[in-house]
């Protein structure tokens, strides 16, 4: 190629690159530059297509070069970037629990069946990320855009920060009044028929009996196990409300019941039918599949948090952990 | 090398820095893109072509240079020379310069002290 038609492509391919409203200028500004350098190298003689290229290549790829001219708004604006990957790995990841819970708890005959029923919820699974993920762009965008155009609408103010807060000091309240409504869900879930009739006065009907009966083999077998994980989890919890903060050792129990209750959980799901009734079974390995992804996520969250934790330099007015 | 691959890096911030100032400094006559270069050069003030012709752009962009296409001494070429903006804003920014390089002194020399 001779040289003069490499440094015209070149000027056409950064040229294209940028808005049109200087596109023909910047072509024809950087066609007269580059021929002017090219000369220069050939000290009077012919230019050849060595110069050529190493000319072109010292003054760099055309997209970066067209960058150097113009560059456009960004989709994302790099102050959100942080913020627009922790909230989209947030829903992926809450989606792939939904799927695998659902695939975990749907009825099925056989093996292929199952197959088939997580390959369509595989489907589904990357039909939702891929629209979530969209949408989440599409705000983002706006964000930007609303930067731009109002900057003084979301400036920032000292204001709006947000307080600082040990994450080992427990509101002695609030805390009581979980670990009350947590009892309550705990003997419910032990036992539901007894519940129901305490609400029906003995009268519960027989359909909801029926609906709500354990299998007989979980009751005998898993549902102790369970039982166990769940009852340690809230009497720690009780105990941490009663201390009125987190301590090392409590927390690290916290954890390992955190992973056991996951744990079990999964396996309870996997073992065999819950309830009696498959509709109340179904719905029940859902919910349970779910707890235990974000119990298992929340363990994995902590775990790193500790990790850093034993790097981070010791706060200002903050007692040593005992 | 490590050292090496700091020194090229820190040494390339410190010039990105004066860029800016360098290029006004030689605006004060009209200049083209390759004819600038060469000036700051002989200066020993050496910019890459494809960081100092987007230069040019953005200054003028940002109300600093002047442009037109001229024809003088062979092919069409684009004169950059100062806006009457810029030939306001060039004395500040000298002012602004000499008191940094001042207070760096100061700073070194203070530095050598301790």
């Amino acid at each position: 190629m001779m040289p003069q038609d490499m440094i015209a492509r070149y000027a056409h391919d950064v040229a294209r690159r940028l808005p049109k409203r200087m596109r023909a200028d910047v072509q024809a500004e950087l066609q007269a530059l580059l021929m002017d350098s090219l000369r220069q190298r050939a000290a009077g003689g012919a230019p050849t297509e060595a110069m050529a290229t190493e000319l072109l290549v010292s003054f760099g790829a055309p997209r970066e070069v067209a960058l150097r001219y113009h560059a456009p708004s960004a989709i994302i604006d790099p102050v959100d970037a942080g913020l627009f990957s922790k909230i989209a790995f947030g829903l992926l990841i809450a989606l792939g629990v939904l799927a695998i819970s659902m695939i975990l708890s749907a009825p099925h005959a056989t093996q292929s069946e199952w197959r088939l029923i997580a390959y369509g919820v595989a489907q589904d699974y990357v039909r939702s990320s891929l629209l979530v993920l969209g949408v989440l762009l599409l705000v983002f965008w706006l964000l930007g855009a609303v930067r731009r155009i109002y900057p003084g609408l979301l400036a920032w103010r000292p204001r709006s920060l947000p307080p600082v807060r040990d994450p080992d000091q427990i509101n002695r309240l609030g805390a009581a009044a979980a670990v009350t409504a947590w009892t309550l869900g705990f003997l419910i879930l032990m036992q539901p028929v007894a519940f129901f009739d305490v609400l029906w006065g003995g009268q519960t009907p027989a359909a909801m009996r029926h609906s709500f009966a354990f299998d007989e083999t979980f009751s005998r077998t898993r549902a102790p196990i369970l039982w166990f994980v769940l009852g340690a989890s809230l009497l720690l919890y009780a105990w941490a409300t009663v201390e009125g903060q987190w301590r090392k050792l409590t927390r690290r129990i916290d954890l390992g019941l955190s992973v056991a209750i996951g744990l079990v959980s999964t396996w309870i799901i996997l073992a065999g039918p819950i309830f009696a009734a498959a509709p109340t079974d179904q719905i029940m390995k859902f919910g349970m599949a779910v707890n235990a992804g974000f119990t298992l996520i929340d363990v994995w969250r902590r775990i790193g948090e500790e990790r850093s934790e034993q790097t981070a330099p010791p706060m200002a007015g903050a007692s040593a952990p005992s | 090398m490590i050292l090496d691959d700091a020194f090229t890096k820190l040494e390339a911030d410190l010039r990105r820095s004066v860029i800016v100032l360098a290029t006004l400094s030689q605006l004060k006559a009209a200049q083209y893109g390759y004819s600038l270069r060469q000036t700051l050069s002989e200066h020993g003030m050496e910019i890459e072509e494809g960081t100092l012709y987007p230069l040019l752009r953005r200054l003028e962009t940002q109300g600093l240079l002047t442009s037109q296409w001229r024809i003088e001494d062979g092919p069409p070429r684009r004169y950059y020379t100062l806006s009457a903006e810029g030939r306001r804003l060039y004395p500040k920014l000298v002012k602004s310069w000499r008191a940094l390089t001042g207070v760096m002194e100061d700073l070194f020399e203070e530095g050598k002290t301790k």
